[in-house]
């Protein structure tokens, strides 16, 4: 019986997994052939999703050398530059009867070869200057691409490790309101006493004069502990991660102070922003 | 892999430090065999080496692809060994995650990967991961499945789809996507 599309669509799952079978696999990889892109999509999802389950296995010691064993078997593998050399199958002796009555004929044949060979060698030269060209323009293209999968990487490495961060039960979050000085500014640090690590955001804060930097304090028994300098865009909004956030036990309140570039060791700036717990 | 593909074996010997640990665990894990999970993980490696050329970017990601000739090679394997065993429903490896934190050089960030994927599994029936792992690692089709543990085919597969469905939603919200 030929299934609905959301019949079709249900067994995404199972093909990822390569549980499919009978009937019910030649259906649906026709299907996928006829360039259904709802389900393609699917089945690459399910796809990644199942290529994850391994990770959840806890790690098996490998033998020392498997990896000089493996190296071993590469070097023993014939090399990918190797270049063949061709040989003539046979060596054919010459005549010296035929040599002597066509030698005019050879030099002139030389001759044009010759000027062919020239000829040749100039277009060639000019092929190759070309093909180098391209190929080095490819290969800048390349590792262009590749610093960019790279930056993505880290960003989304960036990006889970946030998100792990914001999931831990122990999170907590202070809003920090403007002062006088600014008072449509707003603040909001996300923290985690146990890990010391916060991620602070800022909205609305006076663009900095040259010189002068933004730093966020973190006041604990009524003592002001350096959390990091900032700087903002020019809608005022900012954020700072911080990695060790100094007596996060003892938090009473955050702050944030104007400061001369670079941050001093206690706040002697005008106070911007400030929050209690 | 493009270098790779060009004979770069430094970029190879980087390539298996990252993926070497997790080819041996899913070989070994399907084989229950050191020595076979060990040969698989040479194979498979041989097969990079000799096919790196083959890889495509837009059909998948790397990990994906290397899991998948894993997985195959592994099960291949498996089936001439005539080794097929079924899974001990009371497998308590997802337990005490953080006692078998592994002891590589993993980054922190594959770290915390692995233990939200560990998470995630557990987070599972125990009727949906056996179904799942029996796929997965058994090289079982769900109608195989459904013959082994004596239950309808439509059981069958109503547990593998809610299955990922869920590893999907966990896997999702844990990573933010």
């Amino acid at each position: 019986m030929t299934k609905s599309h959301d019949q079709l669509l249900e067994l995404c799952t199972s093909y990822a997994l390569s549980a499919l079978d009978g009937e019910e696999l030649r259906e649906f990889e026709a299907h996928l052939k006829s360039g259904c892109m709802s389900c393609i999509q699917q089945v690459r999802e399910f796809a990644e999703l199942t290529a994850r389950i391994p990770e959840a296995l806890p790690d098996i010691a490998a033998s020392n050398d498997l990896k000089d064993r493996l190296m071993a078997e590469i070097n023993r593998e014939p090399s990918r530059r190797e270049v063949t050399v061709f040989k003539p199958r046979v060596a054919l002796p010459p005549d010296q009867k035929s040599v002597r009555r066509i030698a005019w004929l050879a030099w002139a044949c030389a001759a044009a070869a010759g000027i062919a060979l020239v000829i040749s060698f100039f277009n060639i030269s000019r092929l190759n200057d070309e093909i180098s060209g391209k190929q080095s323009k490819l290969e800048q293209q390349q590792e262009k691409l590749e610093q960019q999968q790279e930056k993505l990487d880290q960003l989304q490495n960036q990006l889970r490790s946030e998100s792990a961060f914001l999931n831990t039960p122990e999170l907590r979050v202070t809003m920090l309101a403007g002062t006088e000085k600014s008072p449509r500014s707003t603040g909001k640090i996300l923290w985690n006493a146990r890990e010391r690590k916060a991620l602070f955001y800022a909205a609305n804060l006076p663009t900095i004069p040259p010189g002068k930097t933004y730093q966020l304090w973190i006041i604990a028994a009524n003592k002001p502990f350096d959390a990091g300098i900032f700087s903002v865009d020019k809608n005022g909004n900012g954020f700072l991660r911080v990695d060790s956030l100094s007596e996060a036990d003892k938090a009473q309140k955050f702050a944030v102070t104007l400061e001369p570039a670079g941050g001093v060791p206690q706040p002697t700036g005008e106070m911007h922003l400030l929050g209690s717990l | 892999m493009r270098k790779i593909a060009q004979g770069d074996k430094s970029a190879f010997s980087h390539l298996f430090d990252r993926y070497s640990q997790l080819t041996l665990n899913l070989a070994w894990r399907v084989l229950n065999e050191r020595q076979e999970a060990e040969d698989v993980v040479q194979e498979v490696f041989m097969h990079l080496w000799r096919n790196a050329s083959s890889y495509d970017q837009q059909r998948g990601s790397l990990s994906t692809w290397i899991g998948m000739i894993a997985r195959s090679r592994s099960i291949d394997k498996l089936r001439s060994l005539k080794a097929r065993r079924i899974l001990d429903s009371n497998n308590e490896e997802f337990e005490n995650l953080s006692e078998q934190l592994p002891d590589t050089d993993d980054s922190l960030k594959n770290m915390e990967n692995r233990l939200l994927v560990r998470k995630a599994f557990g987070s599972l029936a125990v009727e949906q991961r056996i179904a799942i792992e029996m796929a997965y690692y058994e090289g079982m089709s769900q109608s195989e499945i459904a013959k082994a543990l004596q239950e309808p085919l439509g059981t069958i597969k109503t547990r593998i789809r809610s299955g990922l469905m869920k590893l999907k939603q966990v896997l999702g919200t844990e990573l933010g996507n």
